[in-house]
Formats: C-alpha cells, structure tokens, sequence
C-alpha cells in the first residue's frame, strides 16, 4: 500500500531555506516545471526544489522531509532514460548537481573520490593527464554524473570489457532517510568485512538512501586502440558475427551496434559520410599496438564470414572517435524522425541475439499503427539493447501503441527468452510492471528491505526494485 | 514582417522533439554561472514551451533566465536531435519584449541603436573616427569592387579601431578597389534580434543593403564575424538574395596569400594561442582561414586552445550578454584567458572585434599580462 504522504507546507519550506538558505530553495513554476523532465516520456513536477552543497544539507532535508512524511526524489544529471529521477508523487526535489568536486585522484593506489554530481567525462578528462580511467562509459557520458551512475549500476559502450559501475564502487557516503550519515565498504581495493551494503546501494536508483561521496577504483587507460565497422544488410547476420566474435574468446573495448534506421542519422550526425545504408557494428579492441592489430585481423576475419556489405578498419585516433561519437548519439540522434522518442533497455544472454533483435525490429509493424517506428541500438557484446520507439506522443493512438510496444517488448520477447527488463537503466516509472514478472520469487524481499532503510517510504517512492508501485501506473502518466 | 520571421510558435517542434538527454549542458558558458536547471538550454526549453502554451507568462524571472545566454551556438552544435534553441531563445525574447520583462538596459541599447545606428550608444558621427588613426587615407567611394564594412565594435571601440586600421593596410597592400560606407554604415541589426527588440530590424536590414547596392559592389568583407553571419544569412531570410558576396576579412586575406596577391614577408615574432569567435567558426564555420594565415607569417607560433573550434568556449561576449550581464561577460572571458595559461603564449589572437574588446577588458580586470589581438594586426605586421 502506498502511504499517505503530506504536501509541502510554507512551513516546511521556510525549514528548508533556514537549512540551506533561501537562494538555493525555490518553488517558482518556472523551476519547478524544468525539474519535472529526464529523457523518460514522463512528466512530474516536484512541489519544491533544493540545492544541497554537502552532506550535512542532505541529511538535514531528510530529516525534516522523514519527520513531515515529504517524499524526496534525488537527482543529478537528470539524463534518465526510466524516469527514475521524477518527482512522480511531488515533494522535494534534491539537485545534487552542484555537489560536483573531485575530492581526490590518488593514483598509487588507483582509487578516487568524488561528489555525486561530477559528470563522467569531467572525470575520465582530468584523469586522463594522468594516464587512468573510469571505465564504465555510458553514451550519455558527456551529461551523466558519477551519482546517476552508482544509482543506477550504469554501464555502456565498454562494459563488455571492463565491467558496469558496480564493479568500481568500492566505498560510499550515504544519508540515509531518517538523516544519519553513513559510509559502506573500505577505500580499499578488496575488503569482505562488511554485508555488501555498497553494492546494495548501487543500481538501487534512490531509494535506500542519497549517495553523497563515491570511492572508485580506476585503472590505466589502453596503450592503443584498433577499430573496425561493419555494414550488415540483416540484424541477424549482424548478431551473429558478434556472437562469433565472443565464441573465439576475443574481449573487445567495444562491440556496439545500430540497426539500419538509427545508423543512418547517427553517422549523419558524427558527418560520417560514404557509407552505405544497413545495419552497422563497431568492434574495438584497446592494448598494446601489435596484439590490438592481431585481434582485429582475427575479429574481422569472423565477422566477414556472416559477409557484410561494407567494411573499415581504422586505427586513426581521430577517425575512431567519430565512430564511437555517432554510437553515443544513437539515441538524441533519433530524435530527429519523430516529435517523441522513447529509449528502452533490455538484455537477452547473447545466445538469443539474432533471434530476439530480428523479432524487435517487428515489432511496429505487429503494433500496426501508421507513423509509429523503431530504432534500435546497444551493446550487442554483452546482449543489452536500446529499442527505442519513434512516434507522436499527443496522438491516443500513438500512446496507445507504445504501451502495446512495450508488453510485447518485455512479455513476448525479453523474458520468455531468458532475458531481464533493464541492462543498465534501471526501473524507474517506465518498467515498475514488469519488476514482479521477473522477479516474483524476491519481490517481498525487496520491498521488506526498502522497508528497512526507509520505514515511510519518503526516498523516491513510486520506483525501483522495492516499490512501492505508483500511486498512477505508468500509463496514466504518459 | 518581423513578428512572422521571429515568432516562438515556429520552434514548437524543435521544443516537442527535445528529449532533455541534456548533453547541451556540460559546455554551456552560461549555466554554470546559474545553478538551476533553468539557466541551462535544456531548462530554458521548457521554459519556452511552458511560455508558448500559456502555463507561465512572460515575466522578469524568466527573462532572466532566457537571457543568460551568449548564443555561442554550443547547444545547437551539440544537439544530435537538431533542436534549433539558440534561435528559439531568439524568438522567445521577442516574445518577453512585446508582453513584458525583459531586461531594463536593453531598452537602452535599442535607443542607442534607433538614435545612433550602433548599440554602444556613440555619436554616428564618430563612426569614422578611426579612420584618422590609419596611415593612408581611407576611401569613402560611391563605386568601388569591394565595400569594407568593419562592424560598430571595429569601428567605434579602441581595441576595434585597431582592427579597422590593420585591416585598411591590408586591403591597400593587396591593392584592391575599395571603399568604406562612412556613416551610411549602420548596425548590421543583430543587436536587435538578439535583444529580442526585433520591430525595427528591418529599416536596418534595408538601409544597408541599399548602402552597398550602391557602390556597385561585388563584395562585402566585413571584420566582424556577427555582421558576417547576419548579411549571410538573416539577410536572406529577410530580403531575399543580396546581389554581392559576403566574405569574413579572414577569408579575403587567406585567399590573397594564397594567390599570392599579398605577400606576408616580414616575421612576426610571436607565440599565441588563435581563440575560434563563436560566430565565425561553431557557427558559420570558418576554422582554417585564420589558421592558414597565421602558419603562413614567418616567427609566428600558432598554439591551440585544449577547447578549439567547435568546442571553444565563448569569450562571453555573444548576443546581448555584455549589456545584460556585464560582470559575468567579463567573468567568462577571464576563463578563456586561464584556459591559455597552460599554453604558455604571449598573446591570444582571434578575428572578432567584439572578442578582442571582452578579453582585452577581461585581461585587464584579471591583471593578466596576455596580449589579445586579432588576425588582421599580426598580418599587417607582416606586410
């Protein structure tokens, strides 16, 4: 049952601005409507925003927010793609954005740390003076920051190699909801003297408690890199060379992909020219120059084998950036055919591949509506896609067939093969759903454990794992 | 005319299709020095499409949001869903003009421009003043080949007018047929429509076409890049074909070396990082005449800033901000200024009037030691 939560009195707020001060409070509709965006379809308008600078601002508007049954949603880039950082029952909105400093690069012993609101690429560029990186590599890394990253365990273009964002978080700094501080795992490169707490709070989305500083493992930057790309007139034949590629043993820095449709505005975009429409996939390989060159002829070997209409090699520096740039935008790029643009997240074991790609790619013309489309993008390496649905929001129809688009998706496709309803995005709004569909042996568990952390439920309610579920399903608010 | 060409209802698509993934916000010069996600060109989306359908109306706080903003074009060349926002900001200070709030010094700056024909609010009378500071006598012809039309920052601020003069020994050196308008040279009108102030863009518009269509001109070479961009393109929008070709002077002078029609032959002994005008590269594009030019001038040492091209960060100067914002304008000039420590140059050089007056007055408050000067002074050295 969802709890009776209270609405944000000007008592509450004047709290709130005695705490933080009255500059970085605001209630003004015209905050507040820009906090009610991500990259989700949703919109929720929180009734407050606040700005914390520290932990101590965190904790102090939990408290007030846990004594007055407020809901509190965290954000920080706001980049979701799940709606995870929407305030979807009002209440406090926390802007961690301007908790953005590094706190330490300590390269002896691989390890930073950092507030929740630095973005990735601010990290990986000042690492790289020094030769190091953190590897998880989002596409939206330019925007994301290190604490949407944690929340959600976010991975990305690299994580076939290196691993998502769990498996560098090795300490964290957490206000709980009641307000008390706490700090989980060891700054250390291995520790098991403690419940892994660290990792229960990673990917947990905000509701078990507000991260406010993150220890990181980094490691050392590849010495070169050797690149390909591949033209596939199927998504199929595309599969199945990366399956190939995984079957020989190889461990690529990237082996991404694009079907036909997002290939084309994506190299547009990156003003990569000449190369012929289809669906097309990035294999990388990152090492010393001579095995990285070896790896490639072997990788390419393969792939040819499923006959590509076109391919490249490259190992031009700048070339190769081009390439992964047109990958990351694969998603805003899409947004250039349609007025809305609906990225979703799924993984199949890489075994389901050809099978479950191909069956994605029909999925609009099952749904049957005229104007709503598919692009469809991912990770195919490690079996995680982003089909993403192209189509008019203010149209019923259109709505209604992106919901239809949606249970296929995840109910015919995703599951029945084995696979899970979110890689690296999280549940948010968008999958809550399908949360008891694939786990209905620990669903009690993991609202017992919610429970736990946060007896009122004030942390992001309405998401997640732990729910609990919307006061309005998801469809009511598209 | 003008209400059609800048009405916010015309971006109502660009607004839809924004998805707010926000990768335009990381490099923007201007909302770091906000905070709230409303100082941001994914906020001041949703401010314009919660203006455009009734649900907050134009008031003060939201010009102030819409207004911090240089229109550097960042967020345009970011975007890969091609949300035109810089020209959505455009037209939505059209909008906080005819219903209300926006900022107080741009009523100023729209007198100076109606009076005057500049937004600096100097006598148009001074417009030529800098033609004394010249060593040869400058032409004011009612024909020539090429009409030099330096921009009211050239023309009418002291780090402009030493543009306008090197620029005149160049077009002398290469000896061209030229002339300038004199003081039927007005605002090329961009500060108009930056502003928002869009009703009298027009009357500009005509007049200076009607200036140069008078010379018979077959070229206009302009220093400012703003100007440059305007007679390129708003000038068609607004007026159809304009009958001459519009060139940057940076442009003009790449082409006369390489055609060897200007010879740059003494050496210029100098270490200087080139900073990319937002106008002239992120936004129409020319990144390698200027760079061509000064690699061809003996003793120069062309260094490049870490954000070049079409990453270069602002010198904060773009649109209206130095009249709405003068403090923060000189503020984001100084983070370009520290952003060329590292390099260790004795100058920074670039091709726009308007960025040599912020960072030279932005040095100054910082008490940097760093010369800023522009491409046309170190190829009039060199001459």
């Amino acid at each position: 049952m969802m709890p009776e939560y209270r609405k944000v009195s000007s008592k509450v707020l004047s709290k709130l601005e005695e705490v933080l001060g009255s500059e970085n409070v605001s209630a003004r509709t015209e905050e507040l409507l820009c906090y009610a965006r991500d990259s989700s379809i949703f919109v929720c308008r929180p009734e407050v925003v606040v700005r914390p600078k520290a932990a101590g601002h965190v904790a102090a508007v939990m408290k007030i927010a846990n004594e007055e049954h407020i809901p509190v949603t965290p954000r920080s880039g706001g980049t979701s793609a799940a709606g995870s950082p929407l305030p979807v029952i009002g209440g406090i909105l926390l802007d961690l954005s301007g908790m953005n400093r590094i706190l330490s690069i300590d390269l002896d012993n691989q390890i930073v740390v950092t507030e929740p609101g630095v973005y990735c690429d601010t990290l990986n560029e000042e690492l790289s003076k020094y030769g190091f990186f953190f590897p998880p590599d989002p596409a939206s890394s330019p925007a994301c920051t290190i604490g949407g990253m944690v929340n959600t365990n976010a991975s990305g273009n690299r994580t076939i190699k290196y691993g998502p964002t769990r498996d560098y978080v090795l300490w964290l700094e957490v206000v709980l909801p009641n307000g008390k501080i706490v700090e989980t795992g060891s700054k250390t490169l291995k520790s098991v003297s403690s419940y892994d707490l660290t990792r229960l709070i990673v990917g947990s989305e905000g509701s078990l408690g507000v991260v406010t500083k993150v220890a990181l493992n980094i490691v050392p930057l590849p010495e070169s890199y050797s690149t390909a790309f591949f033209i596939f007139d199927s998504v199929e034949a595309l599969a199945r060379a990366a399956l190939k590629i995984r079957r020989a043993g190889m461990v690529p820095e990237m082996l991404e992909f694009m079907s036909r449709t997002t290939t084309k505005v994506s190299l547009d975009y990156a003003g990569i020219r000449g190369v012929p429409e289809g669906n097309f996939m990035l294999l990388d390989f990152g090492g010393p120059p001579e095995a990285v060159q070896a790896y490639l002829e072997k990788g390419v070997e393969l792939c040819r084998q499923e006959s590509p209409s076109y391919f490249e090699t490259t190992v031009d520096p700048a070339y190769r950036q081009s390439l992964v740039n047109a990958r990351k935008a694969a998603l805003p790029a899409l947004a250039r055919i349609k007025p809305t643009t609906v990225m979703e997240d799924c993984t199949v074991p890489p075994t389901k591949l050809p099978e479950s790609a191909s069956r994605i790619e029909r999925i609009p013309e099952e749904v049957g509506v005229p104007g709503f489309e598919l692009g469809n993008f991912g990770h195919i390496g490690d079996g995680n896609m982003h089909p993403t649905f192209l189509f008019d929001s203010r149209i019923e129809e259109h709505r209604r067939a992106f919901l239809r688009s949606l249970d296929i998706l995840y109910e015919q496709i995703v599951l029945p093969s084995g696979g899970s309803v979110t890689g690296e995005h999280g549940i948010g709004l968008i999958r809550a759903k399908y949360v008891g569909i694939e786990h209905p042996s620990t669903l009690t568990l993991m609202r017992d454990l919610k429970k736990l952390f946060d007896p009122n439920l004030i942390l992001n309610p309405g998401k997640g794992k732990g729910g609990p579920y919307p006061l309005r399903a998801a469809e009511a608010i598209i | 005319m003008t209400e059609k060409l800048y009405n916010l209802d015309d971006y109502r698509e660009d607004m839809q299709r924004c998805m707010s993934c926000g990768l335009c916000n990381p490099l923007c010069p201007t909302a770091a020095l906000c905070e709230w996600e409303s100082g941001s060109p994914r906020g001041q989306i949703q401010l314009l499409k919660a203006m455009l359908d009734g649900e907050v109306k134009p008031n003060k706080y939201v010009a102030s949001r819409l207004y911090n903003c240089t229109l550097c074009g960042y967020c345009l060349w970011r975007c890969p869903s091609a949300v035109k926002t810089t020209e959505a900001i455009k037209a939505g200070r059209a909008l906080l003009v005819e219903k209300g709030g926006h900022p107080e010094s741009l009523d100023e700056l729209e007198s100076n421009l109606l009076k005057e024909k500049n937004p600096l609010g100097l006598p148009q009378t001074s417009r030529t003043d800098w033609t004394r500071l010249a060593k040869s006598r400058i032409p004011v012809k009612e024909k020539a080949d090429v009409v030099y039309f330096p921009g009211c920052f050239a023309a009418m601020t002291e780090p402009g007018k030493e543009v306008a003069v090197a620029t005149a020994s160049i077009l002398d050196a290469a000896g061209l047929d030229w002339t300038i308008l004199g003081d039927k040279e007005w605002c090329c009108g961009d500060h108009l429509i930056s502003s928002g102030k869009v009703a009298h863009v027009k009357d500009f518009v005509s007049h200076n076409l009607e200036a140069v269509k008078d010379t018979d001109a077959k070229t206009l070479v302009t220093s400012c890049p703003r100007c440059y961009r305007i007679f390129h393109r708003e000038y068609r929008r607004l007026a159809g074909e304009v009958g001459f070709n519009v060139l940057h002077i940076t442009q003009l002078v790449d082409d006369l070396i390489s055609s060897k029609k200007l010879l740059p032959s003494k050496s210029v002994k100098l270490a200087a990082a080139y900073h990319d005008p937002c106008e002239l590269g992120r936004i129409m594009k020319v990144f390698e005449p200027p760079r061509r030019i000064l690699k061809a001038i003996d003793g120069f040492e062309l260094k490049e800033f870490q954000r070049n091209r079409n990453t270069a960060t602002c010198c904060g100067a773009g649109g209206v901000f130095r009249f709405t914002d003068y403090s923060n304008a000189l503020k984001l000039g100084a983070k370009r200024i520290d952003e060329s420590i590292p390099l260790q140059v004795d100058a920074i050089v670039t091709a726009c009037p308007t960025c040599k007056l912020n960072l030279h007055e932005a040095a100054s408050q910082v008490g940097s030691g760093v010369k800023i000067l522009d491409v046309t002074e170190i190829v009039a050295r060199s001459l």
